[in-house]
C-alpha cells in the first residue's frame, strides 16, 4: 500500500507521458494525415494550393464548432474536423476555391444533419466528396495521381499508418480490403484484358492511403463487430470494382458512399431485433475520423 | 426552434448550396457575344498593326502578344472535312500542317494537309496547301506550281530530306492511301509513292522520318488509327435522337508501320521483322525521343482509349515496347487515356527529354517528367497544367519557348470532337481555345494564354500545330489547323526581347537533315539547354527544322558554347558562340555558316 502511495506522483506522471506519447492518442490521426500531407506535397506536390487546403480546414473547423455548440451545446473535439478538412483538402481537386469551402460544409453538416438513430452513417469527408462529384462535376475532381517513382513518401506512410491503425485496432479492416483489392485487380484485369500492374497501380497513389487509413477505418461509419467489418471492406472492395470497370475514376468513394450506410442499417436492424442491452459503445473511445 | 427543425433547414441549405454554384456557368469558352467581342478587337489589332512591327530595326520591348496574321500573310487555306451530314468518324480528325524550307532558301513555308468531300457528296475540290514565304511577312499559295494539287482525304504529314539531295521531301498520310512527294529542288515536287513503296493502306495518322539504324538515310513511321472504312461506319448519338460521332472505342485498332529505307528511293515494309506490329494500337501523334540516351532514337506513339506506346530501340533494328515498365502507357490512376498529339522536349534542363502528351476533355494534359532513372512519372498535376487543362480536349500538343528564356513552354490547341457536344454537355463546347503554359523553370507551368493578347485565346475546333519562326525576328511564331475550318497564323509580337540561337543541322554521314541530332547549349551560367532535331510531333503535324535556343535576357558579353553528337555518334563543339545568330552546323565541318538575326528586316513588298 505505502509502496503504491509513495509510488503514485511519478507514476501520473509517466501515464500522463505515456498518454500523450501513445499512439491511441486522439491527436495521433491527425499528426498522422499532416504528415501524409506534407509528405505528399514536399515530395511530389499533390496539393492544388496550400491556400485551398487551408480553407477546407478552417472551413471544416468552423462548421464543426458552430454546429457542435447548437446541437451539443458544448464545444466539441475538433479534431475530427481538421481530419476532415485535411482529406477535403487533399482529395478535392478543384481551381476555384469555393468547391473546398462547400465541400467541407457539406461534409461537417451531414455529420449533424444526416443521422439514423443518433449516429450519421456516411463518412463525412466522403459524403462531402461524393455530393459534390455528383453535383458539381463540372467544377470538381478528385486526386488520382501517384508518389512518382521515389517510393520512399509512400513507404514511410504505409508503415507508419500501419503501426498505428494496429494499435487503433482496425489494422484488419485496412488488411481485408488491401488483400481484396489485390485479389480483385487480377478479375479486372481478367476481364479488361489491361495488365494486372495498371490495374493495382492505384492503390499505391495517396488517394488511397487516405482511403484506406481514414475513411474505411472511420470508428463512426463502420459496424461494430470484427467480422462485420471485414466483410464490409471486402464489399467496398467489390463493389468498387464495378465502378472500375464502369470506367469510374472515383470508384473507391462512390464504394463507400454506397456500402458503408447500408451495412450500418443492416446493423441497425439487427440490433433492432435483439433485447436491449448495455449502451456501452466499444468504438467510443476514439472520436476521430474524417 | 427545435433541434429537428434546425437539421431540416440545413439539409434544405447543404443542398441548395450544392445546386447553386452547380448550375452556376463556370469558366468556359467564351459565350458567342463575348467571342465576337475578342474577334472585333483582334481584328483592329490586325488591321493597325504593320507588317514588320519592328521596322526600325531596334530590339522590341513590351508585352508579348500573338497577333493573329493569317490575313494579312496570305494564308487562306481552309481545311474540308467533306462533313455532310452522315457525321463520318474522320471528319472529326481534322489535318496537320508542316513547316520545311522546300526552296532552301533560309525562310520557312508552310504545308497545310487537307482532307476532301466524300465520293458522291461534294464538288468541290480540296487540295492540301503549300505556302512560299515571300521574305516579307506574307506568303504565296504555290500548291499548283509546285505539283502537290492532288486530292486526297489527308491527315498528317512529315518532312524530311529521305533522299538526302538537300531538299526537304514531303509524306502525307491518307484515308485513301498515302503520298510521297520528292522535292526536285526546282519549287516542284514528283509524286514518288508508288516508286518509293510507302503508301501503305488502312487509317494512317502521324508519321515521322527518323534513322532508326543510323545508317545514315531517314526512314519512316507512319501511326495507324482503327479499321475504318464507309460500310463499317457505326450509329451513334448523344442525344437519342440524331447520329454523332462515334468514338474509337466501337473499331478494331491498325498496327503503324516503319518502312526502312534501302537507299534507292524504295523502301521496305520492315514492321513486323521490326516487333512494331500492334494492331491493337489506335494511333495519333508520334514523337521521337531518345529516352535513355543511348543515341538511337526511340519511338513514342500516343494511342487514343489504347495504353500508350514507348518503342525502346535495340539497336538491332528492333524495337520493345516499354512503356508500361516506364510509367507512360497509363494515367496515375491506371486508366488509358484519348492520347492525341505528343512532343518530347527537356523542359527542366536536366539533358533528359520528357512527354507532353494532349488527352480527351476531363482527362488532363499528361506531363511525363524522364527521371533519369529510365522510368517516367506523371507530373501534370504538380506542374500546374492538369487543373487548366482538365476542361479541354487537346489535340496538338508541343513544346515550344516562345519568350525565350530557355525553358520549354507548352502549348495545347484544343477543340472537342462531337460538333453536338452542347446540347448535352452545356459547359463544353465544340471550339475550345488554345492553352499556352509558360515554364516557370521550376518545375511548374503557369497558364498565361489570357496575357498573350486575344488572337490565342480565340476559341477554334484546334486539331494540328507547329511552331516556326517565319519573319525570321528570332522568336518563334504558331500556326494551326482547325477542323472543317481557316488555319492561322499567329505571329509572336516581342518574343525576342530575349537572346536565342537558332541552328540548323546538315549531316554528311548522317542524315542530311540532322534529324536525331543532340545539340547541348551551355550558357555562361552554367545552364545546358537540351534540345533534339526532330521530325513528327504535335498532332498529325510538324515545327520547323531548325532548332532554337531562348539565352534569356540580353547581356553585352554574352557567349555561350555549343556541342553536338550527330546521329552518327560523330561529335562537334563550338565555343564563345555570340548570341542572335542563325548558324548552319555541316557535320565535320562545324559552323559554316552565321547570320545576325534580324529584329527589323521585314518590309512588305508590292508585288509578289
Amino acid at each position: 500500500m505505502s509502496q503504491q502511495t509513495i509510488a503514485q506522483p511519478p507514476l501520473v506522471r509517466s501515464t500522463r507521458a505515456k498518454r500523450w506519447l501513445s499512439l491511441d492518442n486522439r491527436f495521433v490521426p491527425p499528426v498522422f494525415i499532416t504528415i501524409i500531407l506534407l509528405a505528399g506535397h514536399l515530395s511530389f506536390g499533390i496539393l492544388e494550393s496550400y491556400q485551398r487546403t487551408l480553407l477546407a480546414i478552417a472551413t471544416s473547423i468552423v462548421a464543426e464548432m458552430i454546429l457542435g455548440r447548437i446541437f451539443t451545446h458544448q464545444w466539441p473535439n475538433l479534431a475530427s474536423a481538421y481530419i476532415t478538412g485535411i482529406s477535403v483538402g487533399i482529395l478535392v481537386r478543384s481551381p476555384a476555391f469555393w468547391p473546398y469551402a462547400l465541400c467541407s460544409l457539406i461534409a461537417i453538416t451531414s455529420k449533424y444533419v444526416l443521422r439514423i438513430n443518433g449516429r450519421h452513417i456516411w463518412n463525412p469527408s466522403n459524403f462531402g466528396i461524393c455530393a459534390m462529384l455528383f453535383l458539381a462535376a463540372d467544377s470538381v475532381a478528385t486526386l488520382s495521381i501517384q508518389w512518382g517513382n521515389n517510393l520512399g513518401a509512400m513507404l514511410v506512410i504505409w508503415m507508419l499508418g500501419s503501426v498505428i491503425i494496429w494499435r487503433l485496432k482496425r489494422f484488419h479492416i485496412c488488411a481485408t480490403y488491401v488483400v481484396s483489392f489485390f485479389a480483385l485487380s487480377f478479375l479486372r484485369s481478367w476481364f479488361t484484358g489491361d495488365p494486372w500492374l495498371s490495374e493495382v497501380s492505384p492503390i499505391t497513389g495517396p488517394e488511397y492511403q487516405l482511403f484506406i487509413f481514414f475513411m474505411i477505418t472511420d470508428p463512426k461509419t463502420t459496424v461494430k463487430s470484427k467480422l462485420g467489418q471485414c466483410i464490409v471492406a471486402f464489399s467496398v472492395a467489390t463493389v468498387e470494382m464495378f465502378f472500375r470497370l464502369d470506367q469510374s475514376i472515383y470508384a473507391p468513394l462512390y464504394a463507400l458512399f454506397c456500402v458503408g450506410p447500408i451495412a450500418l442499417l443492416i446493423e441497425m436492424w439487427n440490433n433492432s431485433r435483439r433485447p436491449a442491452k448495455g449502451t456501452s459503445n466499444p468504438q467510443s473511445a476514439n472520436p476521430v475520423h474524417s | 426552434m427545435t433541434l429537428s427543425s434546425i437539421r431540416i433547414a440545413l439539409l434544405a441549405s447543404m443542398t441548395a448550396l450544392v445546386l447553386l454554384p452547380g448550375c452556376r456557368q463556370q469558366p468556359q469558352p467564351s459565350t458567342p457575344q463575348s467571342t465576337e467581342k475578342t474577334q472585333a478587337k483582334s481584328g483592329a489589332e490586325a488591321s493597325s498593326a504593320p507588317a514588320n512591327p519592328h521596322a526600325d530595326g531596334i530590339r522590341p520591348s513590351g508585352p508579348i502578344r500573338f497577333t493573329d496574321v493569317t490575313a494579312q500573310a496570305g494564308i487562306h487555306f481552309r481545311h474540308n472535312s467533306g462533313a455532310f451530314g452522315k457525321k463520318y468518324l474522320p471528319e472529326t480528325m481534322g489535318s496537320g500542317v508542316c513547316v520545311l524550307d522546300y526552296d532552301a532558301d533560309g525562310w520557312q513555308d508552310i504545308f497545310f494537309v487537307n482532307s476532301k468531300d466524300w465520293p458522291g457528296h461534294g464538288s468541290r475540290h480540296s487540295y492540301p496547301g503549300l505556302y512560299h514565304n515571300n521574305h516579307d511577312g506574307t506568303f504565296s499559295d504555290v500548291t499548283p506550281q509546285a505539283g502537290l494539287a492532288t486530292e486526297m482525304y489527308g491527315l498528317g504529314c512529315a518532312i524530311g530530306d529521305f533522299d538526302n539531295d538537300g531538299h526537304d521531301d514531303i509524306y502525307i498520310t491518307a484515308l485513301d492511301g498515302n503520298r510521297l512527294f520528292r522535292n526536285l529542288g526546282n519549287g516542284k515536287f514528283e509524286d514518288v509513292t508508288a516508286k518509293s513503296g510507302v503508301r501503305g493502306a488502312g487509317f494512317a495518322t502521324g508519321a515521322v522520318w527518323f534513322d532508326y539504324d543510323n545508317d545514315g538515310k531517314l526512314d519512316l513511321y507512319v501511326s495507324h488509327y482503327i479499321e475504318w472504312s464507309v460500310a463499317t461506319d457505326q450509329t451513334c448519338s448523344l442525344d437519342t435522337k440524331s447520329k454523332s460521332y462515334c468514338t474509337p472505342e466501337l473499331y478494331k485498332g491498325q498496327s503503324g508501320t516503319l518502312f526502312h529505307n534501302r537507299g534507292n528511293g524504295v523502301f521496305e515494309n520492315v514492321t513486323k521483322k521490326a516487333g512494331l506490329y500492334d494492331p491493337t494500337s489506335k494511333s495519333l501523334g508520334v514523337a521521337l525521343i531518345d529516352f535513355d540516351n543511348d543515341g538511337w532514337i526511340d519511338l513514342f506513339v500516343a494511342n487514343d482509349t489504347q495504353a500508350n506506346k514507348l518503342y525502346r530501340n535495340n539497336h538491332d533494328g528492333t524495337f520493345t515496347d516499354v512503356a508500361l515498365e516506364t510509367g507512360v502507357a497509363y494515367s496515375d490512376a491506371g486508366k488509358k487515356r484519348a492520347g492525341m498529339g505528343a512532343d518530347a522536349e527537356d523542359y527542366d534542363l536536366s539533358g533528359r527529354q520528357s512527354l507532353v502528351i494532349g488527352n480527351f476533355t476531363n482527362e488532363s494534359l499528361s506531363l511525363y517528367h524522364n527521371d533519369g532513372s529510365g522510368l517516367f512519372s506523371d507530373s501534370s498535376v504538380a506542374s500546374g497544367i492538369a487543373s487548366p487543362s482538365a476542361g479541354s480536349l487537346t489535340f496538338g500538343a508541343l513544346f515550344v519557348d516562345y519568350d525565350l528564356d530557355g525553358f520549354p513552354d507548352i502549348l495545347a490547341v484544343n477543340g472537342h470532337v462531337a460538333d453536338d457536344i452542347s446540347v448535352v454537355q452545356p459547359t463544353i463546347h465544340y471550339a475550345e481555345p488554345p492553352l499556352l503554359f509558360h515554364n516557370k523553370g521550376n518545375g511548374r507551368f503557369e497558364d498565361v494564354t489570357d496575357k498573350l493578347g486575344a488572337a490565342l485565346g480565340q476559341p477554334i475546333v484546334g486539331r494540328g500545330a507547329a511552331y516556326l519562326d517565319f519573319d525570321n525576328d528570332g522568336d518563334l511564331d504558331l500556326v494551326l489547323t482547325t477542323s472543317n475550318g481557316p488555319a492561322k497564323l499567329l505571329r509572336n509580337d516581342n518574343g525576342n526581347q530575349n537572346d536565342m540561337l537558332r541552328v540548323r543541322t546538315i549531316g554528311t554521314r548522317s542524315n542530311r537533315d540532322g534529324i536525331g541530332a543532340k545539340i547541348t547549349v551551355i550558357t555562361s551560367d552554367g545552364r545546358h539547354l537540351f534540345k533534339m532535331v526532330k521530325s513528327g510531333s504535335s498532332y498529325l503535324s510538324q515545327s520547323e527544322l531548325p532548332v532554337t535556343f531562348g539565352l534569356g535576357k540580353p547581356a553585352a558579353s554574352k557567349v555561350v558554347s555549343l556541342d553536338i553528337v550527330w546521329p552518327s555518334g560523330k561529335k562537334e563543339s563550338a565555343r564563345g558562340v555570340q548570341p542572335n545568330q542563325f548558324l548552319t552546323l555541316e557535320e565535320g565541318k562545324g559552323i559554316v555558316s552565321r547570320q545576325a538575326i534580324a529584329f527589323g528586316r521585314l518590309k512588305p513588298s508590292a508585288v509578289h
